[in-house]
């Protein structure tokens, strides 16, 4: 019989109560819940805001991100240019703005590749099991021994950075992961009751696979995914930095600082907004990830 | 137990051979055409040959891949094409600079982290909760060439009680590096700080609510018992692990920061040899790194195997 | 009589005479969840003496955990005491700081809960744990707080109790934990004990054991034992005075015998008729079924809160909330209407109705399933070292055969490791038995599910255990039972939803149901939901694997009488798995016992549970927990625990734990099957008349003791 104690967490986590009566939608409780998380909100929100700024970049920004001006170097901010230009006189927001759809449309290509190869290949191994699966895992645990960041550097290193090889080297590095979280799924919704009711009832196998198991597989998947795409910004900001990532004149963030670092003490502003634009970003979608963590999953999903 | 130790050994053997092949493959197979590299465009053709054989590049990829491991395994790890000279001795080097690094960044961030983790799971829900949980999600996944540059920015610059740059000699020993290795530390500690801190509290939160501590506070234990002697111990349990996987952010980390204060790590080397192309050192390098990592994941999942009643006596 | 005296504390005038040890008055407990502050406990008193042992009973929901956990104040951090008091040999606890309470919890108070395993810790061995307590508390030193932890593993009744201290939970049976844990909370002689539930995750014969011991240790202590549970069959063993809760409220409180013979509340009557009554008597009566569910604490009615349910309610009843009353001798009620509710025999008989005898409903004896011989064997991990590096296998079931005719219910009942489970899942094909055959009217099945065609799946259908698990979360209830009618019965969409609302109405659910998703629905709900999905193939076989067991009472009753209605709508056979005896003998036709991956005992339902039967049925018999203190049971106790699949023993396999053991020949040889009459066989090496003759004499026995 339930324990109340255990129940009462329960309840504050808003599980239904015992006795049917209609109950909101799950996205309404999931609104919810998200609002009562002042953290995971603001996240969201300005999450959302730099994918604003992806789609509508160019359109946005004031100057042409390109657009050179020999008078202007290394101005600091000002009505102009709100956070200055850089040492070709280019207008910094604008390189801002207009990256941020660079970091979006690599770490976010790269991401939902792997999270469709990914969740194929975790939905195939741990529904098939046995030994294909055992060998399938182990290849995948030995990419996933290698530290991220060594395994994109020997990759990128000999293909040589383009905008394709960051996409598939962020995909090459993320597969295994989310195998991994897609077949521990498939494994605990095997054995589930429902999906054994669909074999007595001569289900195909797609129809299992798709139908039953992998629409309950998909809370934990995007937590997961979200997660992700918060690594893979680190990961092109990082590789963008050491020159491996985006080749300019592309308005990457990564690769502004290390333009910048020259002129630190002169222009500071030229280093420390990128970093804090960086920043902002990589924060916002944590703060998000989690709270979705938390909204999603409220019994205690962690890591 | 003893035959818990030798199948992770052996897990971990078979994963050293398959990475070897990835990163053979990966830097053998794939680029452009070794002997024009280092010869140039207008080598003839006949010297580019002569260079091929000479490095072995004419024979069948298995075979070039068993002497290149085997080599390695023996402890030649070949020329550096770029610098001219034997890779091991320099490779070891700057092997030990990174793990003095790494070592200062371990103590600074592996105490710190557990205890804060713990701190934010006992006072869970309240402000200090609140700020440690937040703080280090906002930090995991800051990278580390921008909180390189705001300490240095701090720390350097504007208060100018450390250094900005870290290239120091490579020989330099431990003492002498000590006050170049402060900042780089923090910056590389940063990060892996936020990771075990969220891992503890987890941990932590999902301990406190187990039964055997609502039994031992029934007991009429005090606290800060049941605290040491029935909480602590199921809840560092998984840090082991969680410090041991850490490691790998710690690696990554190392890379950069070696990059942004110039520090003659293995990790500045490994940059280095990538930007000349510089094959054999490339390999021995990053199977190095590895190799190591792998190391530290075995020896965490033993200790976890003698820590760990369960498995210890199955 | 007593109207007007709101409250009233328990007459001291109760069985065992002893103080008051534990006191509870007008108690209320809140918490403050998402939807709000919910008043879990309301106005509750109770009072337990010295020796005395109260029996707290309720279904899910009733707050009797909370209760508990709330006097004592160990709530979590959204729960607080509002109201009343609580004293423990006449201190307050609700005015105690913080470090005096933790005293008293050690010292005064002991508490066992439901699952012994989760609640030791791990990575401490358990001598440890229990040698703790005396060191806090009687301020032993180490080696004085050893021995007295090894004398109470003593007094427990565990075998080789210096072994066992040194040995962590991990290594134990659940039995020998859960006797840990007790041994652990009566180290400091505790004026208080408090078991929550601490047999429900035990077996049967385990939990035979175990209530044996509590019965004893309550005689050789002076504690006061409340003891909370839903179960009215172990309340009989051990309680003397027992309370019903319901929604947070007492319902009535009175003596053990009191509450069987003469209860004074419409809830407690209806529970009563809720349990399968398990005699060996033929005429058998469906069960009662309560109407509408148990109310949510945000939406009580005013009023009496049993009202919207019960069967006696007039318009007074919903105005204002009757107090608990004594109304003569210690009997506490908190119905208007006591003097109206009928005796329980009487009540029965006018509100359940006689069920179609067994043998009227499998006249024709037609076979629909065989199962021959049947092997299940799983790969083993390699054996303890020294054992040698072969793989042995895990042998769930072995050489198991047994039939089910047209119409009929074949009851399996077994305890845990014995393959019953298994059974069912290699008949229906998704765990493929590895040797041995399965007939459908004559026709081999193929092992696996996926490779039966569907117009043999159709035919065989299953229910399963978990409710919460058997429907998936993302398809609406309409949509799980209009699947198999589209897929398997070749309907169209338009006569598949038609269809399917039918069945709703026939699992009495409303037919707005259908757009509902799992998660709003109730426990039993979904249950209704699986059983009408499994008609909706229009199978000949539904195979139920414990389809109850996680039920509510009351829920259980109402279950099983749908479950019989529908079979004799739709002439579906059955079988019903399940380790609750009582429940297998009230559904079933026919019985089989299996031990071990073995069938021992095969017949008419009610030719299995009377004498000359297995000696392992005797056990299960004999272990049963019956709703009714008057029926006297022979203690017939099976030492240790089930062995492994792995490690099965040679000959007679029930032959290390069996009372009536003949030696060498149940250790050497595999026993021969004994034919009784009809097609009653049991199979041991005891010729039949011989156990017949023993088994009657045992019972004999028990009889005397029983009225003496």
């Amino acid at each position: 019989m339930s324990d109340p104690i255990v129940d009462s967490e329960l309840a504050l986590a808003g599980a239904p109560p015992s006795g049917g009566t209609p109950q909101p939608r799950m996205w309404r409780l999931y609104w919810r819940r998200l609002v009562r998380r002042p953290a995971a909100l603001v996240g969201t929100l300005v999450f959302c805001f730099f994918v604003f700024l992806a789609a509508f970049g160019p359109v946005v920004a004031p100057y042409d991100y390109q657009a050179q001006d020999a008078k202007a170097r290394l101005e600091s901010p000002s009505l102009q240019h709100p956070f200055g230009t850089d040492q070709f006189g280019r207008d910094i927001l604008s390189r801002i703005i207009v990256g941020t759809r660079n970091i979006f449309v690599l770490g976010g290509l790269g991401t939902l590749l792997a999270a469709v190869v990914g969740t194929a290949i975790g939905l195939a191994s741990g529904y098939i099991g046995g030994l294909s699966d055992e060998v399938v895992m182990r290849l995948l645990d030995v990419l996933l021994s290698f530290p991220a960041l060594l395994l994109a550097l020997v990759l990128l290193s000999t293909v040589g950075p383009s905008n394709l090889n960051l996409v598939m080297v962020i995909t090459v590095l993320y597969v295994p992961m989310i195998a991994r979280v897609v077949r521990s799924m498939v494994l605990d919704l095997k054995t589930k009751e429902f999906v054994e009711a669909a074999r007595v009832r001569g289900e195909r196998r797609s129809y299992l696979l798709f139908r039953e198991i992998l629409p309950n597989a998909l809370p934990p998947l995007l937590v997961e995914i979200s997660m992700r795409f918060s690594y893979s910004i680190f990961l092109v900001a990082s590789l963008g930095y050491l020159g491996l990532g985006v080749q300019p004149p592309s308005p990457d963030w990564g690769l502004q600082i290390n333009d910048a670092r020259n002129f630190y003490a002169l222009a500071p502003w030229t280093l420390l907004v990128p970093a804090g634009v960086i920043a902002a970003l990589v924060v916002s979608t944590n703060l998000m990830s989690d709270g979705l963590r938390q909204v999603i999953l409220p019994g205690g999903g962690r890591n | 137990m003893l035959r818990f130790i030798l199948r992770r050994l052996g897990f971990v053997v078979l994963t050293v051979l398959l990475s070897s092949i990835i990163i053979f493959w990966a830097t053998a197979v794939l680029p452009g055409d070794v002997a024009t590299v280092i010869l140039g465009r207008f080598a003839t053709q006949q010297a580019k040959d002569d260079l091929r054989a000479e490095l072995g590049l004419d024979r069948p990829i298995a075979v070039q891949y068993g002497h290149w491991l085997g080599s390695f395994a023996k402890g030649d790890w070949g020329t550096s094409t770029s610098t001219d000279s034997l890779v091991r001795p320099v490779v070891l080097q700057r092997l030990r600079n990174s793990l003095m690094l790494a070592a200062v960044a371990f103590v600074l961030y592996v105490p710190l982290g557990i205890f804060l983790g713990l701190m934010a799971a006992l006072r869970k829900n309240t402000w200090a909760d609140q700020t440690i949980s937040v703080g280090s999600l906002a930090f995991i996944g800051l990278p580390e060439f921008v909180s390189a540059i705001i300490l240095i920015s701090i720390f350097s610059i504007q208060l100018g009680w450390l250094p900005s740059q870290s290239a120091i000699d490579p020989r330099a020993s431990f003492v002498e590096a000590f006050p170049y290795l402060i900042l780089p530390a923090v910056t590389v500690a940063l990060t892996s700080l936020a990771y075990i801190i969220r891992m503890t509290r987890s941990s932590t939160v999902d301990v406190l609510q187990m039964d055997y501590v609502r039994t031992a506070n029934l007991k009429g234990l005090s606290p800060r018992r049941v605290l040491y002697t029935h909480v602590l111990r199921n809840a560092l349990l998984p840090t082991v692990t969680v410090v041991a996987i850490g490691i790998g952010w710690l690696i990554g980390g190392l890379i950069i920061t070696e990059s942004v204060f110039s520090y003659p790590g293995i990790g500045r080397l490994l940059l280095y040899a990538i930007q000349r192309r510089d094959v054999q050192l490339i390999q021995s390098t990053a199977l190095l790194i590895v190799i190591i990592y792998m190391l530290a994941n075995l020896i965490a999942d033993i200790l976890y195997a003698l820590l760990n009643p369960r498995i210890r006596y199955t | 009589m007593a109207d007007g005296l709101a409250g009233a504390e328990a007459s001291p005038a109760a069985v065992s005479a002893g103080r008051a040890v534990f006191e509870i008055e007008g108690l209320d407990i809140e918490y403050t969840t998402e939807r709000g502050t919910l008043q879990a406990v309301r106005g509750v008193s109770l009072a337990v003496h010295e020796h005395e042992s109260f029996g707290l009973v309720g279904e899910s929901g009733s707050g009797k955990s909370t209760l508990a956990m709330g006097a004592i104040r160990y709530l979590a951090s959204n729960g607080r005491v509002t109201a009343g008091s609580v004293r423990l040999n006449g201190v307050d606890l609700l005015e105690l700081s913080p470090g005096a309470l933790r005293a008293l919890w050690g010292s005064q108070i002991g508490v066992v809960y439901q699952s012994p395993l989760s609640a030791l810790n791990p990575s401490i061995v358990i001598g440890k744990q229990l040698s703790e307590v005396a060191r806090q508390h009687l301020g032993m030193d180490r080696a004085a707080a050893l021995d007295r932890a090894g004398n109470m593993l003593a007094k427990v009744a565990m075998p080789d109790p210096e072994a066992v201290m040194k040995r962590y939970p991990h290594q134990l049976s659940g039995g020998m934990l859960q006797r840990c844990v007790i041994a652990m909370a009566l180290m400091t002689d505790p004026s208080l004990l408090i078991m929550d539930e601490p047999t429900t995750a035990l077996d049967v014969t385990t939990q035979a054991l175990v209530l044996d011991l509590v019965a004893e240790l309550k005689r050789e202590y002076d504690s006061a034992i409340l003891y909370i549970t839903h179960d009215l069959g172990v309340i009989t063993k051990i309680c003397d005075r027992v309370g019903v809760m319901y929604a947070g409220e007492f319902m009535e409180q009175t003596a053990l015998r009191e509450l069987f013979t003469r209860p004074l509340h419409p809830y407690t009557l209806d529970l009563l008729g809720c349990v399968p009554h398990f005699a060996g008597s033929p005429q058998k009566r469906s069960l009662i079924t309560i109407r509408g569910s148990i109310p949510k604490l945000d939406e009580l009615p005013t009023g009496c809160i049993f009202a919207p349910r019960c069967g006696f309610v007039e318009e007074a009843c919903t105005i204002a909330r009757p107090p608990l009353d004594d109304v003569g001798s210690g009997h506490l009620t908190a119905c208007r209407r006591w003097r109206d509710v009928p005796p329980p025999a009487e009540y029965l008989r006018a509100v359940t109705e006689a069920l179609v005898p067994a043998d009227a409903a499998c006249v024709e004896r037609e076979l629909l399933v065989e199962a021959d011989d049947v092997q299940v064997y799983f790969k083993g991990s390699r054996g303890p070292r020294g054992s040698g590096r072969k793989r042995r296998p895990i042998r769930a079931v072995d050489d198991l055969s047994l039939d089910v005719c047209v119409g009929q219910t074949l009851g399996i009942v077994g305890e845990s490791g014995s393959g019953k489970t298994t059974v069912a899942r290699a008949i229906i094909g998704l765990t493929p038995a590895t040797a041995g055959e399965i007939r459908l009217r004559g026709e081999r099945l193929p092992a696996k599910t996926g490779a039966r065609p569907r117009t043999t799946l159709s035919k065989i259908q299953m229910v399963f255990q978990n409710p919460d698990a058997s429907l998936n979360p993302v398809r609406s209830v309409g949509d799980a039972i209009v699947r198999p009618l589209t897929l398997l019965g070749g309907m169209g969409r338009q006569a598949a939803q038609a269809r399917a609302k039918e069945l709703l109405q026939a699992v009495s659910l409303p037919a707005s149901y259908f757009d509902r998703l799992p998660h709003e629905l109730s426990g039993g709900e979904k249950q209704r939901v699986a059983i009408a999905r499994a008609f909706a193939a229009e199978p000949e076989l539904i195979l139920c694997d414990e389809p109850i067991s996680s039920l509510d009472v009351s829920v259980q009753g109402s279950l099983m009488n749908l479950l019989m209605k529908l079979q004799v709508e739709e002439r579906t056979s059955y079988m019903f798995i399940s380790h609750d005896l009582s429940a297998v003998q009230h559904l079933s036709d026919a019985i089989a016992v299996v031990y071990l991956g073995r069938l021992v005992e095969l017949g008419d339902a009610v030719r299995v549970l009377r004498p000359p039967f297995h000696p392992y049925t005797e056990a299960l018999v004999s272990a049963v927990p019956i709703a009714d203190p008057d029926v006297a049971q022979k203690a017939i106790r099976l030492e240790g625990a089930v062995p492994s699949a792995m490690d099965v023993p040679p000959g007679c396999r029930f032959h290390p734990r069996c009372p009536r053991c003949l030696g060498e020949v149940c250790r050497d040889q595999e026993p021969p099957w004994r034919q009784g009459e009809g097609d009653h066989r049991v199979c041991c090496h005891i010729p039949l008349d011989e156990l017949s003759r023993l088994q009657a004499e045992t019972l004999r026995l028990a009889a005397e003791e029983g009225s003496a």
